[in-house]
């Protein structure tokens, strides 16, 4: 039988205490225990706890562009295409993370954690920009750009813009040099227009290849005088017009159109017109309307001032020639989607005009043009440049093209290059054609394959 | 008394021991899982930087402009390269004594 022992009273008190301690200590050095979770841990990595995923931009053959969360976005890759990707920062009022460039028309996408994989090839890219900043160097100019597309698919294989800034110091970099250029920059772009005048007659049933225009040094239109700059016979072929890049013989080609028809003959070549392309900011040009032209605009029109392109423009139209006629939309981005390509003139018309621009450059100075041992056709351009606050062209300020494709009889890359207000020299001849073969040269390089061997073996590696 | 009644102050303390217990695992894994993120993001910062540099060596801009630097050029231009060997440059031209004699007169 139990005995039961009452404590005495001056124990009780400690027995209650004791009951407290076994009871409800551990109590609250449980509670204690998780309220005090975060007491001495490391604190928690903001940008990884609050990251927000984002897809990389790679290049066609691999090189990472842009890498990273939105909080620790990378461009491993510097310079190189930094104007054409952009960059990201903080989230803007319409939802998007990008701010500039790819960064900003790929948005969308990026943040669904989407890979995007370019048509660009770095090495190409690399090239290209490394041999613009030796030309802008060079020749003192203010930017200098060059766009190489793929005959046949519309790639865009290098969209290269100088100046360009690092994308992982955008904070620091100049504005001016954060232009993509290459897409973008609209410029009047001189005798580089020609050859699609001579194909539209041609296409058109307006003129024959063996035809001779006439070609006087000066020719008036309306209150302006055109005058031709290179030396030459007072009649020439068609050929020779575009070989001397004559300007009266263009004129006199050009008055067999109707101004309308020039209009709808240059819209078809895609200027003026929106490119199909969204995966990259671009400009549309300017062709105004026809109804408006005087006689000198039409004329003006013909040898490429009063018009306004750009670089990929220029390109997607030259690529219409290497590419039997048909007009192929350029992309960017490798699954893009492009419109269906659409013919503009037919391959014998096409081949005929590709072969007088193997003869501009075979037959001229312009040999300096062509890598050796792979036929280049193609042709310059000298444009004077517009001064909006100057209101009109102001002396000694040029655009100096060469727009080209080679190899000259079976075409697998278009490329144009712009040096824009070179000061130093200012001939497309000096400037352009230089920079358009060393280009060239490089992409050839990159192809492996011997200069001389056939045009299929030139485009059958890459 | 019912034999849970009786233990019930022993089970009591148990639980609360075993509460603690998870509670101090709880704190354990916090703080591993915190290091490690900070580890993380560590690494990513120094691949973004390792990346960076790697690019300046052998990016395809850097090998471009080291190959321009280093006189190479593309091989279709190989043709119309002279390959020359450097030169040897000419000895120093050594300074000529001069051919007058400076006196300084002190006045006194």
């Amino acid at each position: 039988m139990a005995v039961k022992h009452d404590a005495p009273p001056e124990l009780r008190l400690h027995r209650g205490a004791l009951i407290a301690i076994v009871a409800v200590m551990p109590l609250v050095f449980a509670l204690w225990g998780f309220a005090s979770q975060q007491r001495g841990a490391p604190a928690w990595p903001a940008d990884l706890v609050d990251a927000v995923p984002r897809g990389r931009i790679v290049t066609a053959d691999g090189q990472v562009l842009a890498d990273g969360p939105v909080d620790a976005r990378r461009y491993p890759q510097g310079e190189l295409a930094g104007s054409l990707v952009g960059f990201s920062g903080a989230i803007q009022p319409d939802g998007r993370y990008g701010l500039e460039g790819l960064e900003h028309t790929l948005d969308t996408r990026l943040q669904t954690g989407d890979h995007v994989t370019l048509t660009l090839n770095a090495t190409l890219q690399a090239a290209a920009e490394s041999r613009l900043a030796e030309a802008v160097a060079s020749y003192e100019a203010r930017a200098a750009t060059a766009v190489v597309l793929e005959v046949g698919s519309g790639r865009i294989l290098a969209a290269a813009s100088w100046p360009t800034y690092d994308p992982n110091d955008w904070r620091t970099a100049d504005v001016a040099s954060m232009r993509n250029r290459a897409l973008v920059q609209q410029y009047e772009p001189g005798s580089v227009m020609k050859p699609f005048l001579v194909a539209g007659l041609l296409e058109s049933g307006r003129l024959a290849p063996d035809e001779t225009v006439e070609t006087p040094m000066t020719l008036r239109v309306g209150h302006k005088t055109f005058r031709d700059v290179a030396q030459h016979d007072p009649v020439l072929t068609v050929p020779d017009v575009l070989r001397y890049s004559s300007n009266s013989g263009t004129i006199n080609l050009a008055s067999r159109f109707e101004s309308a028809e020039m209009h709808a003959w240059l819209a078809a070549f895609g200027f003026g017109q929106e490119l199909a392309m969204r995966s990259a900011f671009t400009a549309r040009g300017s062709l105004t309307d026809p109804a408006r032209w005087v006689p000198q605009d039409h004329a003006t029109i013909a040898i490429g001032q009063g018009i306004a392109t750009t670089n990929l423009q220029l390109a997607a139209a030259y690529a219409v020639l290497a590419q039997d006629g048909l007009y192929v939309a350029p992309r960017l981005v490798e699954d893009e989607w492009t419109p269906d390509p659409y013919r503009v003139l037919s391959p014998e018309t096409a081949m005929a005009v590709r072969s007088m621009l193997q003869h501009t450059v075979e037959s001229s100075s312009l040999r300096s043009s062509a890598v050796p041992g792979v036929p280049t056709a193609g042709k310059t351009g000298t444009a004077d440049v517009y001064d909006a606050a100057a209101g009109g062209y102001v002396a000694g300020r040029y655009a100096v093209s060469f727009a080209g494709m080679f190899p000259a009889e079976r075409p697998e890359v278009v490329m144009v290059v712009t040096v824009h207000e070179p000061t130093t020299v200012t001939s497309s001849t000096l400037v352009a054609a230089p920079l358009f073969r060393e280009i060239a040269s490089e992409v050839v390089a990159h192809w492996a394959v011997a200069p001389d061997a056939p045009a299929w073996a030139l485009g059958a590696v890459r | 008394m019912s034999p849970l009644a009786r233990n019930a102050a022993a089970l009591y303390v148990a639980a609360l021991l075993l509460l603690a217990g998870l509670g101090a695992t709880s704190q354990l894994r916090y703080r591993t899982q915190a290091g490690l993120l900070v580890d993380k993001e560590q690494a990513i910062v120094a691949l973004a930087t390792a990346r960076s540099a790697a690019a300046s060596v052998n990016g395809p801009l850097a090998v471009t402009n080291w190959a321009r630097r280093a006189g190479m050029v593309p091989a279709p231009d190989a043709p119309n390269v002279e390959a020359a060997a450097a030169g040897l440059t000419p000895p120093a031209v050594p300074t000529p004594p001069n051919p007058w004699l400076e006196v300084q007169t002190v006045w006194r």
